[in-house]
């Protein structure tokens, strides 16, 4: 049965978009192979490849910058010519090729000042619980460090002016944070994205946090979570410190209750599914069992053939 | 994955290794669909969890996979007889499909034991003189914790799918095995403090061995001991990797230690706080 182009294209990009952390071209590439149409499958996958870097907040680098610039569907611009990314910390948005995510052409894109006091307070408060919790930290004693990175982002409501400011009906700051990890000799990658929106005049913050972890050392395993806090503000004057307080106890929060959800989930499901040995705590006589198949058919009672231990 | 991915197959099983086990099915079936001239081959290399059938004429439940197909229909270990009817379908020799009903019944009491529920099923084939291979398949299945009220946001159900291929291969009185086992465990709890959390994957593992072998029922417990060890040990690294190895990694990505810090930062602004009788900015 022969498949249309635009339909291998549809099936390719959903394939793009379940790529594990730090496996997007892997994916790719085994896809050129099974499409063997290089310049259709690009053309194509272009758009899922966007919607997988913002959804995925993959972190670029800016030209003559040392932190890395977060792809976030709140910094997406389209334009006439295109897709353009905000960078807030400099007022610059770019483009990014959403393949090799090259950054060039850049042009400023002013922020009003309004909105850029909360915006550059929020961006210090998050540039310091990055530091404290996501930025690799060399280990004692372990010579073999994971690859990766972590990057933060905080994007203001898109408007050009003050006037338009505060003419808003809801004025909402994005805050993004993104860690990832890679270590192909141990045979995992994983990723936490945490996304943040702070709604000061709504006393409201509204979160969502998803942790991704692949294993592949002789398998396939995989971690998904997510989890949706909701924060109320104590007053609309909170400073940007106290925001990111409270966004830190919730992550730490979650972080301490993802730990249990482990314990929860070996102690509970896992034991139910399979025991470790049968009630007898001994191994199967497997001499003894299909004669105590038919011993059982006979006498129509029952007692668990298990080697004596 | 450092294996080398040259022709589209390798391509797909790649693909296989990376896209996420939770939807293992709709990805095999996307597949099949983009690359429809490696369909046969990638379906019968990618394990996919079991189906679980009722025997059309003992009404007992038994397990599908690509050992008891034959074109569109399942042989059931219990009857073996094709549904929908198949009657020249590959049957196993008389010869072993004696031991295949009594294999059937060791494993059985063996799912009893250590699953305490769920299904089994033996399926035999004669490969060459002298030589026969089989399939031995288990699958549990449990309804996850879930603290939603809401059951419409329930996750998949928990459950544990193992498929052992192996060959024997008769030679004097000793009988050479080679053991083919492949175990896909899907794990989830969800609640509103912790909300959902999905731990599901596949783990293979190989081993031969030589036995002795008095008669044809002794490939019954040499198969049924090596599968034994082999659950025991893939059991205690599915463990390990499930809810070690990827809460460790979850570690490497946020950094706990930092909590602590934070809490005594506080604490000391606490402190200090109460002392001074005033805010603290």
């Amino acid at each position: 049965m022969p498949h249309t182009t635009a339909e291998q294209v549809s099936l390719a990009s959903s394939f793009v978009l379940q790529a594990p952390p730090g496996e997007v071209n892997d994916v790719l590439s085994d896809l050129r192979l099974v499409v063997g149409d290089d310049a259709a499958l690009e053309a194509g996958v272009t758009q899922a490849l966007e919607e997988y870097n913002t959804e995925q907040l993959v972190s670029v680098d800016v030209p003559g910058e040392s932190y890395k610039m977060v792809l976030s569907p709140a910094g997406r611009i389209q334009t006439e010519e295109g897709t353009r990314y905000l960078d807030a910390r400099n007022a610059t948005t770019y483009v990014v090729d959403p393949i090799n995510l090259t950054v060039s052409s850049p042009e400023p894109y002013p922020i009003p000042s309004s909105l850029a006091t909360v915006r550059d307070a929020l961006q210090k408060a998050l540039d310091g619980y990055l530091a404290r919790h996501f930025v690799p930290q060399p280990k004692a004693g372990q010579a073999d460090q994971a690859l990766g990175d972590a990057a933060c982002a905080v994007f203001p409501p898109l408007v050009a002016s003050d006037e338009d400011a505060a003419a808003l009906g809801n004025r909402v700051w994005i805050m993004e944070v993104v860690s990832s990890r890679y270590k192909p000799t141990n045979y995992w990658s994983g990723r936490w994205r945490a996304h943040w929106e702070v709604e000061p005049d709504k006393l409201e913050v509204r979160g969502n946090i998803a942790v991704d972890v692949h294993y592949y050392e002789q398998g396939n395993v995989q971690l998904h979570t997510t989890y949706a806090p909701h924060i109320t503000l104590p007053s609309a004057s909170i400073t940007a410190e106290q925001i990111l307080q409270l966004v830190f106890d919730e992550e730490a929060q979650y972080h301490a209750k993802l730990t249990e959800s482990f314990e929860k989930m070996r102690d509970g499901g896992f034991r139910g599914l399979r025991r470790v040995l049968p009630v007898t705590r001994g191994k199967m006589d497997w001499d003894k069992v299909l004669g105590y198949r038919l011993g059982q058919e006979l006498a129509g009672t029952r007692s668990p053939p298990v080697a004596s231990s | 994955m450092s294996l080398e991915v040259e022709t589209p197959i390798d391509a797909l099983l790649d693909l296989m290794r990376r896209l996420p086990p939770q939807h293992v099915q709709q990805n095999l079936d996307k597949l099949v669909q983009l690359a429809p001239e490696d369909a046969e081959e990638l379906v019968s290399s990618v394990d996919v969890p079991l189906r679980i059938v009722k025997c059309k004429e003992t009404g007992k439940p038994y397990l599908c996979c690509d050992y008891n197909k034959d074109g569109n229909s399942y042989r059931s270990p219990h009857s073996n007889e094709y549904d929908p009817p198949l009657p020249e379908g590959a049957f196993p020799s008389v010869k072993l499909r004696k031991l295949e009903v009594s294999a059937n019944e060791a494993f059985d009491t063996y799912r009893e034991m250590y699953f305490e529920g769920g299904v089994s099923s033996v399926y035999l084939w004669d490969t060459d003189p002298g030589a026969f291979a089989g399939v031995v398949l288990f699958k549990k299945r449990a309804c996850p914790q879930s603290h939603f009220s809401d059951l419409l946001d329930q996750p998949s159900t928990d459950s544990w799918d193992s498929i052992h291929v192996f060959e024997a291969l008769e030679k004097g009185r000793m009988a050479n095995y080679k053991l083919t086992s492949t175990v896909m465990l899907t794990i989830s709890v969800s609640g509103p403090s912790e909300g959902t959390v999905s731990l599901s994957g596949s783990m293979t593992r190989q081993q031969e061995q030589d036995l002795p072998i008095a008669s044809i029922q002794t490939h019954i417990a040499n198969t049924g001991r090596m599968i034994e060890d082999m659950e025991l040990k893939m059991r205690n690294q599915l463990q390990d990797v499930y809810f070690g190895k990827t809460r460790d990694v979850v570690g490497e990505l946020r950094s706990v230690v930092g909590d602590e810090e934070e809490r005594r930062r506080r604490d000391l602004a606490k402190e200090l706080q109460g002392r001074f009788g005033k805010r603290l900015t």
